[in-house]
């Protein structure tokens, strides 16, 4: 084992102490309204001619919005390790999801101008089971990171909140 | 390479017509008209005083040769080898054209011995070497005939092309009329462009010296060429690098900045001016006075340094008015009274870290964010004397905030939506804000004039500025696969063991024309009659200044505008001006020599 997973293992069980804290408390009803239907529309539908109509559209619920990114900057708070967090929401009738919101620099999964993802198999484990997903650093990405479903009034799973946090030097505000 | 023998020729031409490296004209600057230089076997130019006169050199032949130029004194030599930049085959698709392209201008030794092919180049067969050539003529240079020669040695001969200056009595102000902005993000690219410089440095420490020394050659290059170099140290999360600002400490009622010395590094030298009595690697002197930056982006950001977790509560308001005083204080604290600190918000709301966007809004459910963020920012700042000005990118929604948002936004940097308002524009610039329009770069496949449109738009439309979003970002290989360059025209110049930022011929075609606009803009000024210098330009400089808009924008409010409605009309550029020929800025530069008719 190296000094780096050892690190990433003591990282990884921080991120999911705060990752069960998310999965209780983040409302699934209010998380599936912040990105407006109109948005959603072109993000699911987007026009090979006109790839910029889906930034042209997005809109987000602003009180929702802001609601729920205070609430996991609180969490990020909680946390004894420097750590970022996303929120992803499932594009309807497609096997992908697109980003709600999220804070800081640290992602795993965001690159810049990002619009929708083909659902990663973890995220899909969560989506799916229900339960907080684990994903250790990998040799492109020296980050650690711990996924955790949120659910709405019916119980279902409607979004996935994205704890990421880093195992070396800071990100750049630029990439 | 080839190995027949071609023979050595040397030829001449005005700035706007390029050619490849076999000796065709580049098919986008092939003109229905002429503008020689050369005339009766002599190479013959005018200038006014306090600037550059340009042209380009072209020596054909096969094996080694010397280029040597000479000017009597005071006029000074800059000689230029053209990089062939070759277009990589997706840029070669999307733009229709394909094969080898000048702009990158490397800076040559006179009487160095050079070869063609160029073995750098690599280019199989190549035939022909392009060079620019820049004269400066000093502000106290005795007006008349300079003469001076280019002498091309090669196999043992020698072609000698006499040129003359005819130095003009006009000297063209140190004050640019308008402001052309090289706009940039953050300094890690610097990290790729620089490799060996960078690698160089252990330790935290001495990169980020070594960035702020490179991104003062960048402030430099631009200052030289009449240009304004803009760096945005925060991205869209709100996180910068430390050069770009200073530290918080604390938080609510004991929030505070400290540690200074990484932005004083940084900034000072560009608040005081004394960054630009420095040269950029490559260039022989500062020729430009120094003069303090006219603006500076700010590490101000919805995030910084006011916590957003607080937005909408006591504590953001408190954090904000106690930092942003604190950052304010500072400028003051240093004298640094003269530079326009930006506060500015560059966030979109489509990359999902906030609920509103900061950069060209489209809803107008985001004016409350504007309108709240002036009324902290005018509370933590009060009557300073420190020149802030509150910048917002205006676009779908510009017509509507000009008069929301006046008297609290004053600066305004236009999308190109602005063409469709002439009034509106008038009316903000009139009451005092300063305007900018932005846009993208026309890239190197291009029509070489195809940027001057830009330059021109701007005077034309009688605001004070234009930014290019990206130009200091030529793509990942510039040089053998390039992508057009069409958000790079100042180039890396380590590989040609330049130890900084290279021009290029944009940007000294840019630099003309803010000379021509410059001695244009005086000479109307002194004689009280810019507005009807500038109406008469206007009907005979076939590039428009404003057009109507597109139907949906009369019919719906912008924010059901879309980029599929205005597929017709994104950012006007050559474009748009198919029929343009390539020498279209020749009679402006007649007018600014006081040459029309001649």
């Amino acid at each position: 084992m190296t000094t780096h997973s050892v690190s990433a293992e003591t990282v990884l069980g921080e991120l999911r102490r705060v990752a069960e804290i998310a999965a209780g408390i983040l409302n699934g009803e209010e998380v599936k309204q912040i990105v407006n239907e109109q948005a959603m529309h072109y993000i699911a539908n987007p026009d090979p001619n006109f790839v910029f109509l889906s930034g042209d559209y997005f809109d987000v619920d602003q009180q929702l919005f802001l609601r729920n990114k205070k609430l996991l900057l609180r969490l990020e708070r909680l946390g004894k390790v420097t750590m970022n967090s996303a929120l992803w929401v499932p594009v309807p009738g497609q096997d992908a999801v697109t980003l709600a919101l999220h804070n800081g620099a640290y992602h795993r999964y965001y690159t810049f101008g990002l619009e929708r993802l083909p659902t990663p198999p973890e995220m899909k484990q969560v989506l799916e089971a229900g339960t907080i997903v684990s994903v250790p650093p990998s040799d492109d990405k020296n980050l650690a990171t711990v996924l955790a479903p949120v659910r709405d009034s019916l119980g279902d799973v409607v979004g996935v909140v994205e704890l990421t946090a880093p195992l070396d030097a800071p990100p750049p505000a630029w990439s | 390479m080839g190995s027949q023998q071609v023979p050595w020729k040397l030829e001449a031409g005005n700035e706007w017509v390029a050619h490849d490296p076999f000796g065709r004209v580049k098919s986008s600057d092939v003109s229905k008209t002429s503008c020689p230089v050369e005339a009766n076997g002599q190479l013959r130019l005018s200038a006014a005083r306090n600037g550059y006169v340009s042209f380009r050199l072209w020596v054909t032949g096969s094996g080694s040769y010397r280029l040597a130029i000479d000017a009597d004194k005071p006029i000074e030599v800059d000689l230029f080898r053209a990089w062939y930049h070759k277009l990589a085959e997706s840029a070669a698709q999307r733009t229709g054209a394909s094969g080898w392209f000048v702009d990158a201008l490397v800076p040559e030794q006179p009487d160095a011995v050079k070869t063609l092919p160029d073995p750098d180049n690599a280019i199989g067969h190549q035939t022909q070497q392009e060079y620019w050539v820049d004269l400066f003529v000093p502000a106290d240079a005795p007006p008349g005939r300079t003469p001076g020669k280019v002498v091309l040695e090669a196999d043992g001969k020698r072609i000698e092309l006499p040129l003359v200056v005819e130095v003009l009595e006009a000297v063209i102000p140190d004050d640019d009329a308008i402001i052309c902005d090289h706009n940039s993000y953050g300094c890690r690219w610097l990290t790729d462009m620089y490799p060996g410089a960078l690698a160089r440095r252990d330790g935290k420490q001495a990169r980020w010296a070594k960035m702020i020394e490179l991104l003062h050659h960048y402030y430099r290059i631009c200052h030289e060429h009449r240009g304004h170099f803009s760096n945005l140290g925060a991205g869209h999360a709100g996180t910068f690098d430390p050069i770009y600002g200073p530290q918080i400490r604390g938080a609510g009622r004991d929030k505070s900045l400290e540690g200074w010395e990484w932005f004083d590094r940084h900034y000072g030298p560009l608040l005081d001016g004394s960054a630009f009595a420095g040269i950029f690697p490559g260039a022989v002197r500062a020729r430009r006075p120094a003069r303090c930056v006219w603006g500076v982006y700010t590490p101000i950001s919805v995030d910084w340094p006011a916590d957003y977790l607080w937005w909408g509560q006591p504590g953001y308001e408190v954090e904000f008015t106690r930092c942003v005083g604190q950052f304010d204080e500072h400028f003051r604290q240093n004298n640094w009274l003269t530079t326009h600190p930006l506060f500015f918000f560059n966030h979109k709301k489509r990359y999902r870290w906030y609920e509103w966007d900061g950069d060209e809004p489209k809803y107008p459910t985001d004016d409350k964010y504007f309108i709240e963020m002036g009324r902290l920012f005018k509370a933590a700042v009060g009557d300073t004397p420190v020149p802030w000005l509150y910048r917002m990118d205006a676009s779908w929604q510009m017509q509507r905030h000009f008069e929301l948002l006046a008297g609290m936004v004053n600066f305004w940097v236009c999308a190109a939506f602005s063409r469709w308002y002439p009034d509106e524009l008038a009316a903000v610039a009139a009451r005092g804000d300063v305007v900018w329009t932005y846009s993208g770069t026309p890239g190197v496949a291009d029509t070489s004039s195809a940027l001057l449109e830009y330059v021109w738009r701007t005077w034309g439309r009688g605001i004070h500025g234009h930014c290019e979003w990206l130009t200091v970002a030529p793509g990942p290989d510039p040089w053998f696969d390039c992508n057009g360059a069409e958000t790079g025209m100042i180039y890396p110049g380590e590989r040609f063991g330049v130890a900084g930022p290279i021009p290029s011929v944009r940007l000294k075609l840019q630099r003309n024309a803010v000379q021509d606009i410059n001695l244009i803009d005086a000479r109307a000024r002194a004689g009280g009659r810019l507005d009807e210098v500038r109406a008469d330009l206007t009907r005979r400089v076939p590039v428009s200044l404003f057009e109507p808009p597109p139907k949906v924008v009369e019919q719906q409010p912008p924010e059901r505008w879309d980029s599929r409605d205005l597929a017709d009309s994104p950012d006007a550029n050559m474009t748009a001006h198919a029929a343009l020929d390539p020498l279209w800025w020749a009679p402006i530069r007649q007018t600014a020599l006081g040459k029309e008719g001649k």
